[in-house]
């Protein structure tokens, strides 16, 4: 992912924040397509699993539709998105501890991802250490380096404060860096 | 670390490259795009309804609270009147929906008084015999349900219903 890439999007996704009051199904939808995979991607990372994640983010948009200008008025819309989202899985989850039905397991979510992936087998590699880290250093990593957001963004998005979140982010990176050696070779 | 002001990247070790590598996007569920677009159609149709509601709620108490406050008072300047004026008030408030009723504040002379004729020069209609209020204790106990009545009428503002 390039900077330019991610430069652009940010710049896309700011744009149809700034039309979210006067247009906010248009804003919204525009939003939806720029960002959905991206978040689906995130949300697999607390859900375990695809259909659940999918969930998360129709929440998370029908929560903002309802009340458009939290997201407009947000001082980092984007990590506030994130964050939406995230609440979002994680009351999925709460809900189905509640009704007595197991949460997915990493093993499953493992098997849903890996059965994604055909074509990239060090990708796959990496996947998999990715997902041996604790859960709360996998999504620092995840929002790192694959959202590329800033410790501020990530700290904003997961409720935490700054020093945590690049603590977590540092001892995730030493695990990887030994795990990930015989691949940089 | 990276400088956002100097445009310092963050330093790209090749551990961070495979993690990026290996982000690729996942593939949405079909039909998944039009489901959350409908909702979120449906919802910000929604929440502009609930904030019409809520604004429209809001102007409507606020009015009837104004209304209240200004009726209370004005109700509260009515009340400190001298008797006599206060009865007057019985009297003219009793003929509209009793008109056999005769105020206490009157005075008897004006019973055997010759009726005075009307814009026309026509004299008005006389009734039977004059009867003395003081005379009748049902007239008497009339008049004191009527002041009755009225003094409640002050207590609730003017909203009780007249008879």
């Amino acid at each position: 992912m390039s900077l330019n890439h991610t430069t652009d999007f940010q710049a896309n996704f700011r744009y149809c924040v700034d039309r979210l009051t006067e247009q906010p199904e248009r804003a919204l939808t525009e939003m939806f397509d720029l960002a959905a995979q991206r978040l689906v991607r995130f949300a697999i990372t607390i859900t375990g699993n695809q259909p659940d994640a999918e969930d998360a983010l129709q929440g998370a948009f029908a929560r903002i539709a309802f009340k458009p200008r939290l997201l407009a008025k947000a001082n980092a819309p984007w990590p506030y998105l994130i964050r939406s989202v995230r609440n979002e899985a994680l009351r999925i989850i709460q809900k189905r501890k509640g009704t007595g039905l197991e949460v997915a397991e990493r093993g499953s979510g493992e098997e849903s991802v890996a059965s994604q992936i055909v074509h990239e087998e060090t990708a796959d590699i990496v996947r998999r250490m990715l997902k041996t880290l604790p859960k709360n250093q996998y999504q620092v990593v995840i929002l790192k380096h694959w959202e590329e957001l800033t410790f501020a963004e990530i700290a904003e998005a997961l409720g935490l404060s700054p020093n945590t979140v690049a603590s977590r982010y540092r001892y995730a990176m030493e695990k990887l860096q030994r795990s990930l050696e015989p691949l940089v070779r | 670390m990276s400088d956002s002001f100097l445009e310092i990247p963050e330093p790209s070790l090749p551990e961070h490259n495979l993690l990026q590598a290996a982000g690729t996007l996942p593939e949405l569920t079909s039909g998944f795009r039009e489901r959350v677009v409908l909702n979120v159609h449906q919802q910000v149709r929604y929440g502009r309804w609930v904030e019409r509601a809520w604004v429209t709620g809001n102007i409507v108490a606020a009015c009837l609270v104004v209304l209240l406050v200004w009726n209370f008072r004005w109700t509260n300047q009515q009340t400190p009147q001298p008797q006599e004026q206060r009865q007057d008030t019985v009297q003219d408030d009793a003929s509209t929906t009793y008109p056999t009723y005769i105020s206490p504040g009157k005075n008897s002379d004006d019973d055997d008084a010759p009726a005075q004729p009307d814009a026309h020069g026509n004299s008005l209609p006389q009734g039977g015999p004059s009867i003395r209020r003081e005379s009748i204790p049902e007239m008497l106990e009339l008049n004191e349900l009527i002041e009755k009545l009225q003094s409640r009428k002050h207590v609730l503002c003017g909203f009780l219903p007249y008879l």
